[in-house]
């Protein structure tokens, strides 16, 4: 019998009452540009289909408050809790490998209890007491090894916390683990970590997408209930696509990077996974706000965004009336999978339901910012990348003169495709080609901001699909690096211009043993995650489907 | 959902690659430029990494490509338009007044050195800078 | 005089044409005066009609074959900031600490790190840039320069490339009388931001070297001059007038030996009339302005010679080393084509954007400048060889200026701080603000002795106790009875009775030997225990002496 506890959605998976997919929809959208090919799963609309049909839908709820309800409220401990995560972590781990590194068992045993004894004696929690948090190995933990995925930080232990990763355990949140990643962020599968591939809980045979992979997929199959990611050109929202989780990546300085190995300095954010906006919403209130270790962020007013959201038992029969929806008509053409038009029209025409009016905006600089993005990451990152010469920390190969000592402690430390993106950005860099490149790339920036600014002007929010495919099967694209770079293409601007965007699951279309998922991405303007959480709430609430719950936890 | 379907998409995703690299004569600008194509074993020095015969072979054609790939920006009319350092959202005031903080953690940080001989990280020769 | 001034530039230029492996003759060693930045830049109102350069009245006590060449200099100068904390981390920086005691992630460079510019940093840069008559950038920011070297733990420096926060500027300066004195003006092309390298130290057996990360990120401004220097001595008195004023702005201690003073010489000749420049040649290593003079001449005598003996070609781009031992510039490193740093905008910091308000708050916090003492104290009728003793520091500025202020005589306050007090700080390693004396006190003594109160004698008695003990020049007085006797009927009493105890001396100086005056004065002041005063004692002596008895 399933503890009370247990998220609705693992209850549903578990019991396997349910046939994953509801009824195949007839594709009725039509004034778009691509017909929908068999999306197996539309949205409901809000008007003709009552919410509550817990027989068709299960709309994602809270983990976070529904494990503080259960702790508060003494029908649940903290242990028990982080019991079953550790445990189903366990289970589930051989078959994924989301992590590089689990907490010591005891460690998350130890910090769980005491805040059982808090709560015993009355004491206050942290709003994140018993909140288990995978992170991403790139992000630095004092208590545990913090290797970027690569191998030349291998068994590194930073004397340290990233500022959000304290915020978080002043919060009481336990981190569980340190979560798989292309090596330093740099990668769109994971598969470039240093250490190992990580697979997709929705077909093991998939990637999870990347950089953040391994916190995508541990959020997923419920290893963890959140974690947090990093995104530099859609490395939160992509692997969420990919792994049906949402996914948040902030205003640029609305989280502070201290902590964050720095791939990409302009345009690196922590973002966070959840498996709904709420937790999404709760965990990035938790680590937003100016530090003054980060000079780039931002003292802006950080609202408490859950409790902005409007709870599924008060909506209208048109929620969203008037919010304006631009349709980005260049994230929907060519070369982008059908499956994928298909699913983020149907979430259009959800919207629409919902009250908004969507209209499609065209960016005509769109094309430029995938270049441009990897030239200024590039970059940035053989910069960025240099202090990694086995001098301080990171492993050292031997040699009796300094030089070799670098080349070969950094050519042993990493992977093909760090060492040739430093190239590349040590190439962009060098005199005579700055102009060229680097500066060139900045201007064409300048570009996707305004014309960010004056879509953002037009429209409350802009949508387009986070990727232009589902989850691809692992090695498909690892000789390739155009075609791995052409899948960044939904993002890239978005970073270009420092905006938020939401990630929400929106579809699922064929593949794999259980199809797979896809992501709607929200843009809004700076430091406006709220209204993006709002509508990701509500279109949450309101969408047909399973919960994204992965097969992995049905055959787990 | 069988094998099929998976090609199918697949083989969709990689062709918007074309699609982003832009108009086909932007490449061509890009030839014609007098900017030379990267030097993978002199890069490689720069960057201080050590790469075997083998892999400048394997990355040499790849960087090329990705090189000639970024050469589309050439094409691309910027006249006036002012270079974005980053977003330029705003960021916080609140310059560091020059009040010292000692790290407490600094035993830990020593302890991760490679090659530490109390009280100095050791070194192999060092030779002049370049 | 001469020796004291020193002090600003430690120079021994007497010895050196004995240890310069090259010959010397007579010549005018600045022989070349037509730099067109020196000339321009000298301002029309030069005030107080300072003397300005006049190559013929050089001095003659360099000797040096350099004629028919000229000399041209630029020198970069890195001035380390005397903030408590380093440029973008909180960690203090105290020179001579233990080695790595003062780190931490940020300027060890370990990964996640960020740098938060100190605001200090940026108020001293504005303090310099303004005192070194430059335009401030209103926004400036700051780019990576990227090299590797294991003193530089980020693998790349924050500096400040294309946008330094300070341009175009310059610094007016008085040569020292013993060089020929004169006044110059040096251009000065840019003032810029950046953090210090940790310091690296090679083994005795040259097997490994060691890392001490203490000094990484400590803020230092560097200021570029304009190549407007021709020669050893003018370069040096760059640097020295440069270290006045970053002392008078208290921005940094400007301590060569302790390395927050660094000066990078690039010299280059060329025959007179060749359009083109001389190779460039860097010269690193002098720590203190007289090792600068020396290091310069020396390598000018180096490349003039490779020139006249056809080897020009020899002179290749390079920096050498001064080498204090042998007192010669050595080989360090070639320089390969130019370096390529990638410069990039550090993405890390946003820009640094000034205000009006910020800059006018600075400006008028300015104190007074070295340069617009000196001319304050010429206008007060001081020697120029005062005026550059006084003005070279600026505790002696100071105190001057406060006794000055308190009533004192101009030149008498200068005599005393350049005379007995200096000699007394010298001895004592003490600074003048160091001492009990107060400016207030000096002005009381001062008027004392002019007022005839004590003489000049008992003066320096008072002030010996007044720098050791403190206290006022009134008690002191009258603590010791030193009140001098200038009752003349008491004076003659004295004379009176020294006349009469003596009887053959007085016989001698009647019979004309007048030599004797000094006798019978010394014996009246002996009586009178140095009470007497001088002049009525004198009068009254001749008048005694003189008398038909």
């Amino acid at each position: 019998m399933p503890s009370p506890i247990q998220n609705p959605r693992l209850l549903l998976s578990h019991c396997r009452l349910h046939s994953p997919f509801p009824p195949k929809p007839h594709p009725t959208v039509s004034r778009h540009i691509h017909r929908p090919s068999r999306p197996l799963l539309r949205a409901s609309s809000a008007t003709q289909q009552p919410l509550a049909t817990p027989s068709t839908t299960t709309p994602a709820s809270s983990d976070i408050l529904s494990v503080r309800e259960s702790i508060l409220s003494r029908r649940k401990t903290v242990t028990e809790v982080a019991g079953e995560y550790l445990d189903r972590l366990r289970r589930t781990e051989p078959l994924i490998r989301s992590f590089v590194h689990v907490a010591d068992e005891e460690a998350v045993m130890r910090q769980a209890a005491e805040i059982d004894g808090r709560v015993e004696r009355g004491e206050e929690v942290g709003e994140l007491a018993g909140v288990l948090v995978g992170v991403k190995d790139n992000i630095c933990t004092a208590d545990m090894p913090s290797t970027g995925g690569s191998r030349i930080l291998e068994g590194y232990r930073p004397a340290f916390d990233a500022t959000a990763i304290g915020r978080l355990r002043e919060r009481g949140a336990i981190i569980v683990g340190k979560t798989n990643l292309d090596e330093f962020g740099m990668g769109s599968s994971t598969e470039a970590s240093g250490f190992q591939v990580t697979a997709n809980p929705w077909d093991t045979s998939r990637v999870p997408g990347g950089s953040s992979g391994g916190s995508a997929s541990a959020v997923s199959a419920r290893q963890c209930m959140v974690s947090l990611g990093s995104d530099t050109g859609g490395s939160v929202r992509q692997p969420a696509s990919f792994c049906g989780v949402v996914g948040m990546k902030p205003t640029y300085g609305r989280v502070s990077r201290f902590g964050l190995m720095a791939y990409a300095s302009s345009l690196d954010v922590i973002g966070c996974f959840s498996s709904s906006v709420t937790d999404t919403a709760i965990l990035l209130r938790a680590i937003s706000g100016y530090d003054r270790f980060d000079a780039t962020s931002s003292n802006h007013e950080v609202p408490d965004y859950a409790s902005q959201l409007v709870s599924v038992d008060h909506f209208e029969s048109k929620p969203l009336k008037g919010l304006r929806v631009g349709m980005i008509c260049e994230t929907l053409g060519d070369g982008v999978d059908i499956g994928v038009v298909s699913s983020i029209q149907a979430a259009s025409v959800h919207l629409e339901e919902l009250g908004c009016t969507v209209t499609e905006v065209s960016m005509p600089s769109f094309s430029l910012g995938l270049p441009a993005y990897y030239i200024l990451a590039t970059s940035e990152s053989s910069s960025n990348l240099s202090r990694y010469d086995g001098v301080r920390y990171g492993n050292q190969v031997a040699a009796d003169e300094i030089n070799s000592l670098y080349g070969d402690s950094r050519a042993n430390g990493f992977g093909p495709e760090v060492k040739m993106r430093i190239l590349m950005g040590t190439y962009a860099l060098s005199a005579g080609y700055y102009d060229a490149y680097y500066k060139r790339a900045q201007q064409v920036r300048t570009l996707v901001r305004k014309s960010f600014k004056a879509a953002l002007e037009q429209n409350d929010i802009l949508i387009s699909p986070a990727a232009p495919t589902p989850a691809y099967k692992i090695g498909e694209k690892t000789n390739d690096p155009l075609a791995m770079y052409a899948g960044d293409t939904m993002t890239v601007n978005v970073n270009l211009a420092g905006l938020p965007a939401l990630v929400v699951p929106c579809g699922v279309v064929e593949g794999g043993p259980a199809g797979l998922p896809v992501g709607l991405q929200m843009i809004g303007a700076a430091f406006d995650e709220a209204k993006l959480l709002n509508v990701g709430h509500i279109f949450e609430q309101t969408l047909q489907s399973n919960g994204f719950v992965p097969p992995l936890l049905t055959n787990c | 959902m069988g094998g099929g379907a998976v090609t199918a998409l697949i083989s969709r995703a990689t062709a918007p690659v074309k699609l982003f690299f832009g108009p086909r004569q932007t490449r061509r600008a890009f030839r014609c430029s007098a900017l030379q194509p990267p030097d993978v074993p002199r890069l490689a020095e720069t960057a201080r990494i050590s790469l075997s015969p083998k892999e400048v072979e394997e990355f040499a054609p790849k960087i090329r490509q990705v090189i000639d790939w970024f050469g589309q920006l050439q094409a691309v009319d910027l006249e006036n338009i002012e270079p974005s350092l980053r977003a330029d959202n705003e960021v916080g005031v609140d310059p560091r007044q020059d009040q010292p903080v000692e790290f407490e953690n600094r035993e830990a940080m020593l302890a991760a050195v490679p090659s530490y001989e109390d009280p100095y990280i050791k070194l192999p020769k060092v030779l002049n800078k370049e | 005089m001469a020796l004291v001034y020193f002090r600003g530039i430690k120079t021994s230029h007497l010895r050196f044409p004995l240890i310069t492996p090259f010959p010397r003759r007579s010549g005018v060693p600045f022989c070349v005066m037509r730099s067109l930045d020196t000339q321009t830049r000298t301002p029309t109102d030069n005030p107080k009609g300072q003397v300005k350069a006049d190559t013929s009245d050089q001095p003659k006590t360099l000797e040096r074959n350099t004629s028919g060449f000229e000399t041209i200099i630029g020198i970069e100068t890195h001035v380390q900031l005397s903030t408590l904390t380093k440029a973008f981390c909180g960690c203090p920086y105290t020179y001579g600490s233990q080695p790595n005691t003062t780190v931490c992630p940020i300027c060890m460079g370990l990964p996640g790190t960020l740098p938060v510019l100190n605001s200090k940093v940026i108020s001293f840069a504005v303090k310099l840039g303004l005192a070194l008559n430059c335009k401030l950038s209103m926004r400036s920011k700051f780019d990576r320069k990227q090299y590797f070297y294991p003193d530089l733990p980020k693998g790349y420096q924050i500096s400040q490339f294309d946008i330094p926060i300070a341009t175009g500027g310059f610094i007016d300066l008085d040569l020292p009388l013993e060089f020929g004195g004169g006044h110059r003006r040096f251009g000065i092309t840019r003032v810029h931001m950046e953090e210090d390298a940790g310091k690296l130290l090679h083994s005795e057996t040259g097997s490994h070297s060691q890392l001490d990360l203490n000094r990484a990120g400590v803020p230092l401004l560097e200021i570029v001059s304009e190549p407007d220097m021709r020669s050893g001595v003018e370069a040096a008195e760059y640097a020295a007038e440069i270290q006045r004023l970053v002392r008078y702005l208290g921005v940094s201690n400007g301590n060569m030996q302790e390395g927050s003073l660094r000066c990078d010489v690039n010299v280059s000749v060329r025959p007179i009339g060749q359009s083109k420049f001389g190779t460039k040649v860097e010269i690193k290593n002098m720590n203190s302005f007289s090792a600068m003079n020396r290091a310069i001449d020396f390598e000018i005598s180096r490349q003039v010679n490779l020139h006249n003996q056809g080897q020009a070609d020899q002179i290749v781009q390079e920096t050498r080393l001064w080498e204090e031992g042998s007192q010669r510039t050595i080989t360090m490193r070639k320089k390969e084509g130019l370096a390529d740093y990638r410069y990039f905008p550090e993405p890390d910091l946003p820009e640094v954007v000034l205000t009006d308000d910020f800059v006018d708050s600075i400006l008028s916090s300015l104190p007074e400048l070295p340069e617009m003492k000196r001319r304050r104290y010429e206008g007060m009728g001081l020697s120029m060889q005062d005026v550059l003793f006084i003005a070279n520091d600026v505790n002696d500025a100071e105190f001057f200026d406060a006794a000055v202020e308190k009533g004192a005589d101009v030149k008498m306050a200068a005599n005393w701080i350049m005379g007995d007090i200096a000699a007394y700080l010298k001895n004592e390693k003490l600074s003048i603000n160091e001492i009990k004396l107060t400016p207030q006190e000096l002005a009381a003594l001062i008027a004392s002795i002019k007022g005839g109160t004590i003489s000049g004698k008992m003066g320096k008695e008072v002030l010996f106790e007044l720098i050791s003990k403190g206290g006022t020049v009134k008690s002191i007085i009258e603590k010791n009875d030193m009140v001098q006797i200038v009752d003349p009927s008491k004076i003659e009493a004295l004379v009176d009775k020294v006349l009469a105890e003596n009887p053959k001396q007085l016989e001698q100086f009647r019979g004309g030997k007048t030599k004797l005056q000094g006798f019978f004065a010394g014996q009246v002041m002996k009586v009178s225990k140095g009470k007497a005063n001088p002049m009525l004692l004198n009068k009254i002596l001749i008048e005694k002496l003189n008398a038909k008895s």
